[in-house]
């Protein structure tokens, strides 16, 4: 008798087997492809969004949380006079190709971060550095010009991760970090590919294989969500709304700072003069746009680059009021005649798309006449970002508190304005949160006078995921998807 | 691959619609529509060059794409000079003349990608085919697998059973008879289970054989206590244990008797023990041999004995001791062949009679007749000493087991 009930003990046991396996691989769509895979090279966030904690990681991270967290850097303390930092950083951990982490490798990265011809997208937010010193094997010192408030989370963007000296170079096409997925490869306008890696010195996640899907066109996203091919969606459009009611999916909030732009060429005429872009403040129905996210949001407009959920918010929504009107006499002011030829320039993304057509019609009714130019994420990058080579685009600004991006010399914008960059000087300089909040309220002002770009609205935070899906970072505010706490539920 | 044949077929609709737009809004929608398509089929396209389509139809949808591209921007071009009413009359004809090729191009495209899609539904049925083939096949392996499984488990189990489990049991069982025997178990083979057994075995004789040699000492022990180490015979305590059994379950009277040696002191001062116990050891023998072998004798100490035994009546009784006392009186005491002392006894003879008793009757009360019996006996017995000795004299009264 006992012998029989080892033997059926036995045969429960093996078929238990196939029921305690769990789904390890997800395939998540994203709307742009990124121009090269390392955060710290490129302003795109869609290089952050796919590796920022999940291939590489900085001394610190915001975590799900929206909390600064410590991560390569195991503690830190900070001088009386706020101005030297020394960093304790972890032990045991090593990069993808087996190259250890240490204090040495921190002040490459921060050091090649802040170089001359560093090509760090945010490398204005560490002209702060006077010094990086290895203090010891695993002890790092940065010391400030001057202390800033903003030093600490500045570290934990996805553009002030660590890199390899050995493998910096290759990063862009080969990412080597130190986080929990490892790099497998990238078909160029299609996919990238990450997988676990085993060594990792942290907590291990449960997904094994994450494939990164780039939606080039609204028609491809309707059919690989209708055929279920994807498990998430970063970001939501009217297009991909319509797939709420499939029973495999769900919305899933984020707390992203995604502020919608019409962003302007303030260089390149007709807008070099601030009456022609006040038109466009007017004359853009910036309410009629937010439908493009379809009729259960209702997206709150801004009136300048800025969240409205900073302590420091002001509201200039309605600085411009819509009114074709006095845009038209704006434009006869600044010298537009009727039938001026406009080149409206399109990113590759259903906002794009369908928000582009939009500004066509309310452009077209100012009386210009408008050339659609829609450009892959690469020629948008090129041509645009780099060369500033456009009127006017339409484009989402995801980083947050990026309103320093106006203080910057030879940014996208062409903006250059002294008064802006002596407010953002205050702003560092702040020894208040009154203070700071105060100057941070000066410098939205100054954009909204200087109608800089026209300012839509913000963009309704969701992901769209498989309802199976748990452990997604919801309260972190850096553009991201970070993959650590994921794993499928029962299926 | 339904999706791509159908995204196909669009572009000729949007073609139509770009074509024949009364507003630029009309015209960009179509517009964006039909580069969002392009976009997607090209994409799709690419997929295709990993499997196996036509590569010379994947080159002529590649370039007819190329040509509808070109055609798009022209006709685009055309049409928003046509809305804002700029055109010329001779590009008029142009756009038509474009209209009508994109509405070629477009078609020629429905065909090869509906060809395709035809192509690959082929493909993906006859993949399914095998696939499903090697499915049932992979099935029936894996019932094949199963079952063998299953029967492997079943014989191991019974393997299991019969090597194991039924030895230990059987062993149990052996162990727990109240009479082991050795040859109950295993004593072959090399396993484990036989390896124990052997011990098993082996211990149960050394237990068995100090068992044995347990009883031995017993026996031995038992003997000692119930006999007269001189004499062999029956000590008083063994004699009155068996008077008692006798009187229980006589049902003809019993003659109760004591037997004492005449002067027998002057034997061992004038001749020595060693003469003496010799004396003894040879009347001993004398007694046991005048008596039936189910008569109990005993030795009550030095000189004296006792004698129970059933009989008809007392003249019997007397019958016997008179035989025994002319053996006793004519029969020298040898030594080598040489007889070394004449000796006489005297006997008393006490009767007990009106047995059975009864069953309920309690040890006491047999006691206590056997005490009355030996008492009377012994009174006999003085009276045989009075009479100048060498005689059998018996109790005036018989004892009743009925007590009277």
């Amino acid at each position: 008798m006992k012998l029989f009930k080892l033997f059926l003990l036995s045969i429960m046991i093996f078929s238990l087997i196939p029921m305690a396996y769990a789904r390890e691989t997800l395939r998540l769509g994203m709307h742009l492809e990124p121009p090269v895979l390392d955060p710290t090279q490129t302003p795109a966030a869609s290089a952050g969004e796919i590796t920022y904690g999940n291939l590489f990681e900085g001394l610190l991270i915001v975590n799900g949380e929206g909390e600064l967290q410590p991560r390569l850097a195991s503690q830190w303390d900070v001088s009386n006079d706020g101005l030297i930092y020394r960093f304790v950083l972890r032990r045991g951990v090593r990069f993808h190709d087996n190259n250890p982490f240490t204090a040495e490798v921190a002040r490459f990265s921060i050091q090649r971060m802040i170089e001359e011809e560093s090509k760090n997208p945010q490398k204005m937010l560490f002209n702060n550095i006077a010094s990086v010193d290895v203090e010891g094997l695993h002890l790092l010192k940065i010391t400030l010009y001057q202390p800033d408030p903003f030093f600490l989370s500045n570290l934990a963007l996805p553009a002030a991760v660590i890199v390899h000296p050995n493998s910096a170079e290759n990063n862009a096409t080969h990412p080597i970090g130190t986080g929990p997925y490892k790099f497998v490869e990238w078909i160029p306008k299609r996919s990238v590919r990450l997988s676990l890696n085993e060594r990792y010195w942290g907590k291990k996640p449960a997904i094994k294989t994450v494939d990164y899907l780039f939606m080039q066109t609204s028609v491809g996203t309707e059919s690989l969500l209708a055929e279920g091919l994807i498990d998430g969606l970063l970001g939501v459009t009217r297009v991909t709304n319509r797939f709420v009611i499939h029973p495999d999916y769900r919305m899933i909030p984020r707390n992203l700072e995604s502020k919608m732009i019409l962003a302007i060429n303030n260089a390149r005429a007709p807008f070099n003069d601030r009456r022609a872009r006040q038109a466009l403040a007017h004359g853009i129905n910036r309410q009629a746009l937010t439908t493009l996210y379809g009729s259960q949001f209702n997206p709150e407009l801004i009136g300048s680059h800025f969240s409205p959920r900073h302590p420091a918010y002001l509201d200039l929504s309605a600085f411009y009021e819509y009114n074709p009107d006095k845009a038209i006499n704006l434009l006869r002011e600044a010298g537009i005649e009727d039938g001026y030829e406009l080149k409206l320039t399109l990113p590759p993304t259903d906002y794009g798309r369908m928000g582009g057509l939009m500004i066509a019609d309310d452009l077209e009714s100012l009386g210009f006449r408008v050339v659609l130019e829609q450009l892959n994420w690469i020629e948008w990058m090129d041509r645009v970002f780099k060369q500033h080579d456009y009127s006017i685009t339409l484009i989402l600004h995801v980083e947050p508190m990026d309103i320093n991006i106006y203080a910057r010399d030879n940014y996208y914008f062409n903006y250059d304005n002294e008064r802006f960059k002596a407010i953002w000087n205050n702003v560092l300089q702040a020894t208040s949160n009154e203070e700071l909040y105060q100057y941070l309220g000066q410098a939205q002002r100054q954009l909204a006078e200087d109608a800089v770009n026209v300012f839509l609205f913000m963009r309704p935070e969701r992901n769209f995921m498989h309802r199976n899906l748990r452990g997604m970072w919801k309260n972190s505010y850096i553009p991201s998807f970070v993959l650590e706490d994921l794993y499928w539920v029962g299926e | 691959m339904i999706a791509y044949a159908q995204q196909a077929e669009s572009l000729i609709s949007l073609g139509i619609m770009l074509s024949t737009a009364e507003t630029q809004h009309d015209r960009r929608t179509a517009l964006i529509e039909l580069n969002d398509r392009t976009t997607w089929i090209k994409q799709m396209t690419g997929d295709l060059t990993n499997q196996l389509v036509d590569e010379e139809i994947l080159l002529r949808i590649t370039e007819l794409q190329y040509e509808l591209d070109l055609n798009i921007r022209l006709l685009n071009h055309l049409v928003r000079e046509r809305i804002s009413q700029r055109i010329e009359p001779n590009e008029l004809e142009r756009l038509k003349l474009l209209s009508s090729e994109n509405r070629e191009l477009a078609g020629e495209i429905v065909v090869l990608t509906g060809h395709i899609a035809a192509q690959v539904r082929l493909q993906i049925n006859t993949q399914s085919q095998v696939l499903q083939a090697e499915i049932k096949e992979h099935q029936q392996n894996l019932i094949v697998l199963a079952v063998f499984i299953v029967i492997f488990a079943l014989l191991a189990g019974i393997y299991f059973d019969m090597m194991v489990v039924r030895r230990i049991l059987r062993m149990k069982s052996s162990v727990e008879r109240s009479e082991i025997n050795v040859n109950d178990f295993e004593r072959h083979g090399n396993d484990e289970i036989a390896i124990l057994s052997k011990t098993v075995v082996s211990f149960i004789q050394r237990i068995q054989q100090q068992e044995a040699e347990m009883q031995k000492v017993n026996q031995e022990l038992c003997f000692l206590a119930e006999h007269d180490p001189l004499t062999g015979l029956a000590n008083r305590r063994h004699f009155e244990a068996a008077a008692k059994r006798l009187l229980r379950q006589a049902h003809l009277p019993v003659c109760v008797a004591l037997c004492d040696i005449d002067h027998f002191k002057e034997v061992n001062d004038q001749r020595g023990h060693v003469i003496g116990d010799h004396a003894l050891k040879s009347l001993a023998y004398t007694l046991t041999s005048g008596l039936r072998e189910t008569d109990i004798i005993a030795r009550f100490g030095g000189e004296e004995f006792a004698a129970i035994f059933c009989t008809h009546s007392v003249e019997d009784a007397v019958y016997v001791f008179e035989k025994l006392k002319e053996r006793i009186e004519s029969t020298p005491i040898e030594i080598d062949g040489q007889p070394v002392v004449w000796l006489t006894c005297s006997f008393g003879i006490a009767m007990v009679v009106d047995l059975p008793v009864s069953a309920e009757s309690t040890d006491e009360a047999i006691v206590r007749i056997l005490d009355q019996a030996l008492n009377a006996a012994d009174q006999a017995l003085y009276d045989a000493k009075s009479f100048g000795r060498n005689r059998v004299c018996t109790a005036l009264e018989p004892i009743s087991a009925k007590g009277k």
